[in-house]
């Protein structure tokens, strides 16, 4: 008996696993990423093989192994591998994963994961009729409605893998992953086109732009990601070394997506009236690219306590795929027929790190990192939606950021430490391309100077194509850690940082031609602007007796955007969390746990533009609320019938809840927006929106039963209920939507799910 | 019959099975011989609880002499437990 | 400073390198049984298991022995010589009956094997500063490392990062519960030179590791794309799908105060149809009540290609 325990412990125990299980009710938002796709039985497969000699104290150093999991479902894996350790291994892995995205109605006909859509031949054009409500969409007609059918909207993603590895020696190892990833299905996007008739203009509160007729579409993704690395690595006594190549491939089968205009369906077919609705309309899909990086990193131990690591990486991510052929889009043609794109990617870091005394350790360290956006600009004219010929010009963006950091551990006593840093943050953007100035507007070519807007810019001198070229950020942090007994231990920390913006007044993006970026009195994007972000956290870990262990911990941040004058204000979050386990007996254990968040951010906006103040403007001020709070419980009771049976009850509920409220803060001498608290003619824009909310339960009890050391049985139950209330789903409703879109008739993914299971294991050596 | 995990238990937590094994010497003799040598000896159960609470000598293999160790339980003094566990060991 | 512990000379020079493997695992095995003489099957914890793990392939002369990693232990090989119990072995991973040894102890002895490689920044990251070490998430003697795992792995984490757990009960989530993306998919939990323990030196060089497709470079590219992928996205769970920080128009909002519609103002009317003065009416004097530019989709109704867009067609984010 005594060997035989040995060699439980010694020897891998290998399992075959095979049952069924059944999910009652059909949901996509179950299905979501279980991989157990819609109603009904579905099988349970798993499996784990291992052997070689090195196993059980055996003299040899071969091995290798197969696992499979969830063979039965959307989400299947395999891993195997072979090595000889210490010389070589060799690996091969699959996983398929399965995203559920949606339930969706459209009229379109084309199979998902295709890339043509076209409204069925006796769907006719949709009702332009503008004397009597409801109008347009609103106004579909049975026939047209019904068109409608469902399509489960989903992708899979198709993972292979292959390690190889081989030790050269003791010091040298070259390692090679290659990881395959073909996604294939479709994704949901909304799509944009002309609307019937440009003379139609709707320039009203809430709405100014042209009609476009919006409709959403299965946007396939037909993807294949290759994903490859080579390393070298060298490790010796006082130093290692890593050299590596790393590429990465995406290629999209798919380079464009092509729909039928559902409000010019059998009118002008395309480029035979310039600025009239394009009967077929297209969109591009992301575009194929590489991603080729060399990378180095190092070690060096200068003294046993004084270690300097460093690295540097190189990257080349270009993207030079043919521009999808839209002539009749394009007046004047076009300036080139694909990108050029090409991207320098350059990483360097250096750390030193000395821990000369156990009361003292200090480490310095700088990181860089640059993207430089080598790509030409051109300018390109081409129809927009639902406006005339438009000019813009493209502006490759670049930017790179320099951090220094500084940190220190401080042991003021043997039960008492004191972390130290300070970090500086540097980041600069710019643009290579230059663009020519039109000397006519001393503006960019093709930038659009009207009479309404020309107020913005006469004051430009310098043209850049960033609004924020630089910014500077000084960071402190302190963390403190306490052992105040053996029991109990305390940390708690603060950060405080400071970015300090240097706006270009002299800003102008050469795309925004027509209505501007960021033009009002000082209005900052948030992720440029100045910023103070501060951070306090907390955190309790008591262990009550051997056997029940309590902790809790606090966190909170706020932003505030001090140098925006509109944009985001400022923001807040906070979260808390409770955790209990107790250990029952040896087999016994239970735990509980309790989790707040509360997140929070305050934005003003204006209607109008104006450069020099925020007088005239109508403004009214943004704020969104997030708040979230989860519990949950488990229990394991192991060793009942004489150690025979197991059981284990899990249980979670969370409860998210959303919503913004917008509240009208000026009023202005410009007409503009006026921000309305019930529904009516001009809108209703002021006000709370309807919470989005989600509440999720689940509960899973399971009874593993073993019958002898080679068999055993497990039951299970899983419980799962969602309630999800989005006001998202409204809009897409069949009669509800804007006019100029097409409704979906989606539904916000609640459903309640009973699914029980049973397998049977059977386990040797 | 004796319950084997409560047995086992009981002797990791007093770390008897630093010294012995159940088929196997250790320090200790290996635990099945024990059994065997008592196999059929009506008094074994009184004899072993007694040398799991007195703290006889014994001879280590490498030859030293040492106390037994005295057993502890929780709570202290349960002669049921020690009784499971002799009677566990004599089982085997 | 206190001297480093001293442990067993397994450099290149080592004896073990000249020796057939099976040479190599009869010596390991025997240095081994040093402990295991006393701490073999009947262990309340599965002491030999590790012979199930890459550390348990003895024919490999780079493997430990008990000795490399709890230290030679001289005093606790010795016994009981003193009457009060026996002394405690070099290095104490955890706090049983001895004291915990300190972190940077417990630490360094991994590090003499596992020195470089992901473990090159591991001095002066968040782990190491907050005074973790290797097996306060490494489980060696365990057949099955949970922190290796996939499946297992993320509860591993949530014991100490528990606001992940709840991020991802969330509607919208990485399927990390559903063992498809595993947190070390992203970080590096050893420490990286990128922000967050994040694997890759930027978020977006990362993220775009999974999805390639929003790497670009793009022909109308989107700068906050271009820079920062959690510009938008927060990337463990979110009440807004896909794993939106906020839900547009109002994220846009975050950003753009001039153009056409993020110039009114969108409240409550996004919610829905609420009169039936609905449509785009020229002449009515009527405004769409819901908007596209503020319900469903919102400014994405339009400007499909947040990411960026390659069409010529495509300025503005549209085609
Ligand atoms: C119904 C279609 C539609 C919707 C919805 C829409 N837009 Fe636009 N957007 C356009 C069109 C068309 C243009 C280009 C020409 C123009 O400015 O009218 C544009 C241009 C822009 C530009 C670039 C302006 C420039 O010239 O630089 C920005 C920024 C923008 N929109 C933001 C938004 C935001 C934010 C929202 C949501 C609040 C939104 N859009 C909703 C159609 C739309
Ligand atoms: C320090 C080493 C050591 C420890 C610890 C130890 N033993 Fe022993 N034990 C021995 C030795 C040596 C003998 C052999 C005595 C002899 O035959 O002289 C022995 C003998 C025994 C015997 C057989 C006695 C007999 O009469 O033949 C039993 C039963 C026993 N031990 C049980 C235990 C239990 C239960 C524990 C834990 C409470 C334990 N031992 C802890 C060393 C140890
Ligand atoms: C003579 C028997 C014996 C030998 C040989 C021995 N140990 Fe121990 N070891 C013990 C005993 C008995 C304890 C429990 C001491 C206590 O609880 O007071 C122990 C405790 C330990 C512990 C602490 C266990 C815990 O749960 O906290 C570790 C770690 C350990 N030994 C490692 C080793 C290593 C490594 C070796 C070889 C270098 C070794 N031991 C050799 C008897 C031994
Ligand atoms: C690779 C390093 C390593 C090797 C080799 C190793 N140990 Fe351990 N040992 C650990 C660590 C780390 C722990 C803490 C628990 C864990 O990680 O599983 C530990 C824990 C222990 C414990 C106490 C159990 C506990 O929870 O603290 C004992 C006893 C022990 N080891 C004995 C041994 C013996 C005997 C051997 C040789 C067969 C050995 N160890 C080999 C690293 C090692
Ligand atoms: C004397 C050298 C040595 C020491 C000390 C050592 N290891 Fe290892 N470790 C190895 C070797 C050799 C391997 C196998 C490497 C390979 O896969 O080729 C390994 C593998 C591992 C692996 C990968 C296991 C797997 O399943 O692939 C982990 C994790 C690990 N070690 C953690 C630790 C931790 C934690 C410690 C300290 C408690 C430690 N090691 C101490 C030599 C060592
Ligand atoms: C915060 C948790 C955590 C800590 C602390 C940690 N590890 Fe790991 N370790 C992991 C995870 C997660 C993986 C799996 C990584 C993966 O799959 O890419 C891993 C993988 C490994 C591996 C196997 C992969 C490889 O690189 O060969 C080794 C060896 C390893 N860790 C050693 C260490 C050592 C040594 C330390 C202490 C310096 C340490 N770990 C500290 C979580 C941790
Ligand atoms: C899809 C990539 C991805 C996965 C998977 C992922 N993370 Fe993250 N994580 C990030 C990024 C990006 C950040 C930094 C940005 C942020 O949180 O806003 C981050 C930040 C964090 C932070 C620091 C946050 C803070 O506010 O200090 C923690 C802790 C963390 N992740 C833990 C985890 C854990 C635990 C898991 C697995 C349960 C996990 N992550 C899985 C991408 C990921
Ligand atoms: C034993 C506790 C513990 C475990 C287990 C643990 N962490 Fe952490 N982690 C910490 C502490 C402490 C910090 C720093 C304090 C903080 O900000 O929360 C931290 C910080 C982080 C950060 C933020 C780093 C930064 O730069 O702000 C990330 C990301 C992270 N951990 C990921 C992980 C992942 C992934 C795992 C599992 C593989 C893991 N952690 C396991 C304790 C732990
Ligand atoms: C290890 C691979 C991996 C990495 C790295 C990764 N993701 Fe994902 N991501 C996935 C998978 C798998 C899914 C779900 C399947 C799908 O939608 O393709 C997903 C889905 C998403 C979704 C859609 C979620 C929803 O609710 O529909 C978003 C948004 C996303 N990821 C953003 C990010 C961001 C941002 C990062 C970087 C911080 C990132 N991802 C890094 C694998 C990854
Ligand atoms: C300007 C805000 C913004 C930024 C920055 C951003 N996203 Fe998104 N992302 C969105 C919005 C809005 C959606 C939902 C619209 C949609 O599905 O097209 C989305 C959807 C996604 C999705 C799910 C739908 C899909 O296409 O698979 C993924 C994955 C994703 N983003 C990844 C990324 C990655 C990776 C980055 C950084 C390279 C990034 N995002 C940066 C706004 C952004
Ligand atoms: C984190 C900040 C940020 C967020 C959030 C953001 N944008 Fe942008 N957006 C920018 C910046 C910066 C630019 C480029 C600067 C510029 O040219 O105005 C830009 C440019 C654009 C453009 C191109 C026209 C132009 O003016 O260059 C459009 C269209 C646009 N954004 C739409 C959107 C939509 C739709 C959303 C919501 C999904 C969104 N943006 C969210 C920062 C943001």
């Amino acid at each position: 008996q005594g060997d035989d325990d040995v060699s439980i412990l010694t020897k891998p125990t290998n399992f075959v696993e095979l049952g069924l299980g059944n999910v009652p009710n059909d949901s996509y938002g179950f299905g979501q990423y279980n991989g157990l796709g819609r109603s009904g039985i579905f099988g349970i497969g798993n499996l784990s093989v291992q052997g070689g000699d090195a196993y059980g104290q055996g003299l040899s150093t071969r091995r290798w192994s197969i696992d499979g999991t969830n063979l039965g479902t959307d989400i299947r894996a395999v891993d195997a591998s072979i090595r000889d350790q210490g010389h070589w291994m060799f690996g091969l892995n699959f996983t398929q994963q399965h995203h559920d995205i949606a339930d969706f109605w459209t009229p379109m006909q084309g199979s998902m994961g295709g890339n043509t859509f076209r409204l069925p031949q006796g769907f006719g054009t949709i009702s332009t009729a503008t004397a009597a409500v409801p109008y347009g969409t609103q106004a579909l007609t049975p026939t047209q409605v019904g068109y409608f059918h469902k399509v489960n909207v989903h992708t899979n993603r198709y993972n292979t893998g292959v390690t190889l590895g081989y030790d050269i020696d003791r010091q040298w190892n070259v390692q090679l992953d290659w990881n395959h990833i073909e996604q294939s299905g479709s994704k949901l996007i909304s799509s944009g086109t002309d609307g019937n008739n440009k003379a139609f203009g709707a320039t009203l509160a809430g709405y100014s732009t042209g009609k476009e007729a919006i409709q959403m579409l299965m946007n396939p993704t037909d993807y294949t990601t290759d994903n490859f690395n080579l390393a070298l690595n060298w490790a010796g006594a006082k130093a290692f070394f890593t050299a590596s190549y790393y590429g990465s491939r995406f290629v999209d089968n798919y380079s464009s997506v092509s729909f039928s205009n559902p409000y010019s369906s059998g009118k002008a077919p395309n480029g035979s009236l310039l600025g009239a609705p394009y009967p077929v309309d297209a969109l591009s899909t992301p575009p194929s690219n590489d991603f080729n990086q060399v990378n180095f990193s190092g070690g060096y131990n200068l003294t046993p306590t004084t270690h300097l690591v460093g690295g540097y990486s190189y990257g080349r991510n270009t993207q030079n795929m043919g521009y999808v052929n839209q002539d009749q889009m394009q007046p004047g043609g076009l300036p080139v027929n694909s990108l050029h794109g090409k991207v320098i990617t350059t990483h360097a870091d250096l750390k030193l790190t000395n821990q000369t005394t156990r009361d003292l350790s200090l480490s310095a360290g700088i990181n860089y990192n640059e993207h430089d956006n080598q790509t030409p600009a051109y300018t390109y004219r081409f129809f927009d939606l639902g406006s005339g010929p438009e000019t813009s010009v493209s502006i490759p963006l670049s930017y790179k950021i320099t951090e220094g950091t500084l940190g220190g551990d401080y042991r003021i006593t043997s039960a008492q430490r004191l972390h130290f840093g300070y970090e500086y943050k540097e980041t600069k953007r710019w643009c290579n391309s230059v663009l020519p100035i039109d000397p006519a507007t001393g503006l960019p070519v093709g930038a659009r100077v009207s009479a309404t807007n020309a107020r913005y810019y006469q004051a430009v001198s310098v043209l850049d194509c960033v609004e924020v070229p630089k910014a500077e950020e000084n960071k402190f942090v302190v963390n403190y850690r306490a052992n105040a007994s053996d029991a109990l231990n305390f940390n708690a920390g603060y950060a405080y940082s400071d970015r300090s913006s240097t706006v270009n007044p002299a800003f102008y993006s050469p795309l925004q031609a027509n209505s501007e970026g960021f033009e009002n009195y000082n209005y900052q994007a948030f992720f440029d602007g100045s910023r103070r972000e501060q951070l306090v956290k907390a955190g309790v870990n008591y262990q009550a007796t051997d056997k029940l262990n309590l902790s809790m911990d606090l966190r909170g941040t706020k932003d505030e955007y001090y140098d925006s004058v509109m944009g985001v204000q400022q923001g807040k979050s906070s979260s808390v969390n409770l955790d209990a386990a107790y250990q029952v007996s040896e087999k016994t254990t239970a735990s509980v746990y309790a989790n707040w968040q509360y997140r929070s951010r305050d934005m003003v906006s204006a209607t109008g533009r104006d450069s020099v103040g925020t007088a005239g403007l109508t403004g009214w001020s943004n704020n969104l609320i997030d708040k979230g709070s989860a519990f949950g419980a488990n229990l394991t009771h192991g060793g009942l019938m004489h150690g025979k049976l197991d059981l284990k009850a899990d249980a979670s509920y969370s409860l998210d809840r959303t919503h913004y409220n917008t509240q009208s803060y000026t009023t202005a001498a410009i007409p503009g927006v006026v921000c309305a608290t019930t529904p009516g003619n001009a809108g209703y824009n002021c006000g709370s929106t309807p919470n989005v909310t989600s509440e999720l339960l689940r509960a899973s009890l399971t009874a593993n039963y073993h019958i002898d050391r080679r068999s055993s049985v497990t039951l299970g139950y899983y419980f799962e209920k969602l309630n999800s209330n989005d006001y998202y789903y409204n809009y897409y409703q069949l009669r509800s939507t804007g006019t100029t879109t097409m409704p979906t008739n989606q539904l916000s993914p609640s459903y309640t799910e009973n699914v029980v299971f049973v397998a049977y294991r059977y386990s040797f050596m | 019959a004796a319950d084997m995990d409560a047995a086992k238990t009981l002797a990791r937590t007093n770390n008897c099975f630093k010294c012995h094994a159940i088929s196997r010497d250790k320090d200790g003799p290996a635990w099945n011989k024990v059994a065997a040598k008592y196999k059929g000896n009506p008094g074994a159960e009184a004899k072993l609880i007694h040398h799991l609470t007195s703290g006889e000598m014994v001879k280590l293999a490498d030859g030293s002499q040492v106390h037994h160790a005295i057993i502890k339980t929780d709570p202290a003094n349960d002669t049921a437990q020690i009784k499971n566990l002799v009677d566990w060991i004599l089982s085997l | 400073g206190n001297p480093p512990i001293q442990l067993p000379d397994l450099g290149s020079n080592h004896a073990a390198l000249s020796q057939s493997a099976a040479e190599t695992a009869k010596h390991a095995l025997a240095d081994d049984a040093k402990c295991t003489r006393c701490h073999d099957e009947n262990e309340s914890k599965p002491i030999l298991s590790i012979y199930q793990t890459p550390h348990g392939v003895k024919g490999d002369a780079r493997t430990p022995t008990c000795q490399s990693c709890h230290g030679a232990s001289e005093n606790h090989l010795a016994g009981d010589k003193t009457g009060k119990g026996i002394p405690p072995p070099d290095v104490m991973f955890n706090k049983h009956d001895y004291p915990m040894s300190e972190a940077g102890d417990r630490a360094g002895v991994c590090l003499t094997c596992h020195k470089g490689t992901q473990r090159t920044h591991w001095d002066g990251s968040a782990h190491q500063t907050n005074g973790l070490a290797c097996n306060d998430c490494h489980k060696v003697h365990n057949a099955v490392d949970p922190v290796r795992n996939r499946e297992t792995q993320a509860a591993v984490c949530e014991t100490c990062h528990k606001d992940r757990k709840a991020d991802l009960l969330k509607i919208s989530h990485h399927p990390v519960g559903e063992g498809q993306v595993a947190c070390s998919d992203c970080h590096n939990p050893h420490g990286s030179t990128g922000p967050f323990l994040l694997k890759k030196a930027t978020v977006n060089e990362t993220c775009t590791t999974c999805h390639a497709e929003k790497r670009g470079p793009f022909l109308w590219e989107h700068q906050p794309v271009a820079e920062d992928c959690t510009n938008c996205h927060t990337p463990h769970g979110s009440n807004i799908s896909p794993l939106l920080k906020s839900r547009p128009p109002f994220l846009c909002a975050e950003c753009h105060d001039g153009p056409h519609n993020s110039q009114s103002a969108f409240g409550a009317n996004v919610g829905g149809l609420q009169s039936t003065m609905s449509g785009f009416a020229p002449s009515g004097g009527r405004a769409p009540n819901p908007s596209s530019s503020g319900a469903g989709r919102a400014c994405l109704n339009c400007h499909v290609m947040v990411h960026g867009s390659n069409s010529p067609a495509g300025a503005f984010l549209h085609r």
